[in-house]
């Protein structure tokens, strides 16, 4: 899957266009990053890319930037 | 070793209508299409898990000659007391022989596979006779009004199983585990002996508008949900592998009733046909280590759950802890 194939399913998840998600927009800034929206990208996470989501790894992404770079490995350049 | 199951459900409903008046940013429906969840009920003033435990009880006693149990395990996080063991005033106030062992275990989403893998120790062993395996907790009173990601999921409830050497229902193949590094992810910070409310920070509001108050109960929904993808398959394994058996030739399988999504994502995951797969929360909610006796009871009644069937139940979360098992009806 591609960075811009990531981008496009997580705005699908959260309901948001893939042109706001941006490498520096803020997850927070986003109404639909609540607990049932991050519940939404971890089965995203597991089903589409096959990520092993480490404990604590969702927490620490403040930006969309950070979500891509921590499931780069499963993105073809 | 199950002779019978029965529940009870407190008569205070909480409907979605009802939360979605408090939080503006969700609507009823929006509510159900997230968590399946359509009403729980919920404890009123001065009602206690033990109330909700007795009520079930009472009703199986009433039904069969349980009078003789000589064991009673509580599973409750909401005891009625710090001390002594609620478990104690149950068997005073269900009758029970004083010659009735009875203790109280803490444990929450996995406490029925804990307190069934018990109880069949107990009776295999011979320790026991005929044990009574109580369930119950009141959530609700341990969540701020206003945190709408716990509010709108849990649900009070009590349930009562009894299990004797004499019964044909057998149980088997437990696997159990812990792992205390997720404690943090749901936990109720104050009121236990580690930390004075006093000593922790005043209540704050989170970018969704919840409320969390180190007094009320914290979940952190996404985390847990990430721990069920990791342990819940290798659970389901687990369990069959002890039981030589395959996934086809399980007749049903019972989950603890976290939430639909969560339920839906596993079902997926582990190819879990929807005929084979209890979904039962949409007006209880989750109650914990009662979603599973619940959801038994509901199979009973609506003729899924018949003698022959091989069921395969695990439950899993705060802790975290999980548990599961292999349940031969008959």
């Amino acid at each position: 899957m591609s960075k811009a194939q990531f981008i496009e399913k997580l705005g699908a998840e959260l309901g948001i266009a893939p042109a706001k998600l941006t490498d520096s927009a803020l997850l927070k800034s986003f109404p639909a990053w609540d607990s049932m929206g991050r519940m939404a990208v971890v089965a995203m996470l597991d089903t589409e890319l096959g990520f092993d989501l480490p404990p604590g790894g969702l927490q620490k992404c403040q930006t969309v930037g950070d979500l891509v770079s921590l499931v780069s490995v499963k993105l073809t350049p | 070793m199950i002779t019978r199951i029965a529940c009870h459900l407190p008569n205070t409903m909480l409907s979605n209508e009802q939360l979605a008046v408090l939080y503006p940013d969700w609507t009823a429906e929006k509510i159900c299409e997230k968590t399946g969840i359509r009403e729980r009920r919920v404890v009123a003033e001065g009602e206690c898990a033990s109330d909700l435990a007795y009520a079930a009880a009472a009703g199986l006693l009433a039904e069969e000659a349980a009078n003789n149990a000589d064991f009673l395990l509580f599973c409750t996080q909401t005891p009625d007391y710090t001390l002594p063991t609620t478990a104690c005033i149950l068997q005073h106030r269900l009758g029970l022989p004083t010659s009735c062992a009875a203790l109280d275990f803490n444990l929450g989403c996995s406490g029925y596979i804990y307190g069934l893998s018990l109880a069949n120790s107990l009776l295999q062993s011979g320790a026991a006779n005929k044990v009574l395996l109580l369930t119950a907790d009141t959530y609700s009173r341990l969540i701020h009004p206003m945190d709408k990601s716990t509010r709108t999921i849990f649900g009070d409830a009590g349930t009562a199983t009894l299990l004797s050497k004499d019964s044909k229902a057998r149980l088997h193949s437990f696997v159990l585990g812990s792992d205390g590094s997720g404690a943090e992810q749901l936990m109720v910070k104050t009121g236990g002996a580690r930390h004075a409310r006093a000593d922790q920070p005043a209540a704050s509001i989170d970018d969704s508008g919840n409320v969390h108050d180190p007094a009320c109960l914290y979940m952190n929904g996404p985390e847990i949900f990430n721990f069920t993808i990791k342990a819940v398959p290798k659970l389901v394994q687990g369990v069959l592998e002890k039981a030589g058996l395959t996934l086809d030739q399980v007749d049903l399988v019972v989950f603890h009733q976290a939430n639909a999504f969560m339920l839906e994502h596993l079902r997926r995951k582990l190819g879990i046909p929807p005929e084979k797969f209890m979904v039962h929360l949409e007006y209880c909610g989750n109650t914990v280590s009662s979603t599973i006796p619940l959801a038994l009871e509901a199979a009973l009644q609506t003729g899924r759950l018949r003698p022959g069937m091989k069921v395969l139940l695990a439950g899993f979360g705060v802790g975290y802890s999980w548990g599961g098992c292999i349940l031969e009806w008959h």
